[in-house]
């Protein structure tokens, strides 16, 4: 009994030591750089703006925010080493913010897989789906796109409607965000609402290995309770503050500045719909 | 067996004691941190603590570079990960 007890102690004091979960998941031999202009609020039109990495690997690709995986790697690089909040402030103050967070990686955790992860507040969710592929219609329409040529396609795909541009050229059936199925990558993708664009900027092939990460401690969820997160601290942030065990009391001195706004999501899931 | 057991308690005690004064050197570290954090343009004022001994909450107070303004308690001290997120959370309201 005093072994099995020796055990579990010695077992949990090794609990306490720092661990940084991080899964090495393949290596990118090409980053396409993506910039992307959005609507952060659907009443006021407010844009929002965002530069993203598509880093294709031989078996993974992930779509992620440039900017705030920088202002991430900052602020972890300035807390490990001792650093307070106010010199990670001042290092991070330069990159203009996006607050895009989520992290797209296709075919993991298998092929035909997706992977999306996504942070709210203090925690960070991850959910599977399967590799859905849109039922693109292709169009004789062509266009030049940071000197490739690129043909028209639209699909209906989550919930949007995508018109998208891609080359044969690169023929790797991939593109931002969940955006993929044609026989090119992808270099310009906008809704038929206008409310998202992504569009190409510039590709690099990658001599030294940049390697596809996933990093991070993850609760495992539902796309359906990611979006009820996301909605919920979008539109009420006192109450999704509240809402969290470790605040006792949250008080909002401005609320006429924090009005709630209609959640806005890429990707219009089921129970928007039904409310529509 | 006996000192087996005995040698165990010992490190798995003194590792403990280590990572307590690790723990109690990166608490001030951290209140003086934020304290400094606090009074730049992101926060107004210091956490509330007044007695570190007897610290049951901590208060702070968030504002935002257009004027969002948000005070809140909490059952424990937040992590710098978790101050920077309201941080985020907040100023993304913008």
């Amino acid at each position: 009994m005093n072994k099995i007890r020796i055990l579990l102690i010695t077992v949990l004091g090794l609990c306490n030591l720092p661990l940084f979960a991080q899964v090495k998941l393949d290596t990118a031999y090409l980053q396409v750089i993506y910039l992307e202009d959005y609507v952060k609020n659907v009443d006021t039109k407010k844009m929002g703006y965002d530069e993203l990495f598509l880093n294709i690997g031989s078996h993974i690709s992930e779509f992620y925010s440039k900017r705030e995986s920088q202002v991430q790697n900052i602020r972890d690089s300035v807390f490990a080493i001792g650093g307070d909040i106010s010199q990670a402030t001042s290092l991070t103050a330069d990159i203009p913010r996006s607050y895009q967070y989520y992290h797209v990686y296709k075919n993991y955790p298998s092929k035909e897989m997706l992977t999306y992860t996504d942070k709210v507040l203090f925690d960070s969710y991850r959910y599977e789906e399967p590799l859905e592929k849109p039922v693109w219609t292709l169009l004789s329409e062509r266009k030049d796109i940071q000197g490739y040529l690129c043909q028209k396609a639209m699909a209906a795909f989550k919930g949007r409607k995508w018109t998208a541009w891609y080359t044969t050229k690169i023929p790797i059936s991939d593109g931002p965000w969940k955006l993929n199925g044609l026989p090119g990558l992808i270099l310009d993708a906008m809704d038929s609402d206008s409310l998202y664009h992504f569009y190409c900027v510039g590709m690099k092939q990658i001599k030294r290995s940049i390697p596809i990460n996933i990093k991070g401690k993850f609760i495992k969820c539902s796309k359906q309770e990611l979006y009820e997160k996301r909605k919920q601290l979008n539109e009420n942030i006192v109450a999704y503050m509240k809402s969290m065990p470790q605040i006792t009391n949250v008080i909002l001195k401005t609320p006429e500045k924090t009005k709630t706004n209609k959640y806005l999501d890429i990707e219009i899931q089921e129970s928007a719909k039904k409310q529509e | 067996m006996k000192k087996i057991m005995f040698i165990c308690a010992a490190l798995f005690i003194s590792a403990q004691a280590m990572n307590a004064a690790e723990e109690s050197e990166s608490l001030n570290l951290k209140l003086e941190s934020e304290v400094a954090t606090v009074f730049s343009s992101e926060v107004m004022e210091a956490p509330g603590i007044e007695n570190l001994e007897e610290c049951e909450e901590a208060t702070y107070h968030f504002l935002s570079s257009c004027g969002n303004s948000l005070t809140m308690t909490t059952d424990r001290e937040l992590t710098k990960d978790e101050i920077v997120a309201i941080e985020d959370a907040i100023e993304a309201k913008c």
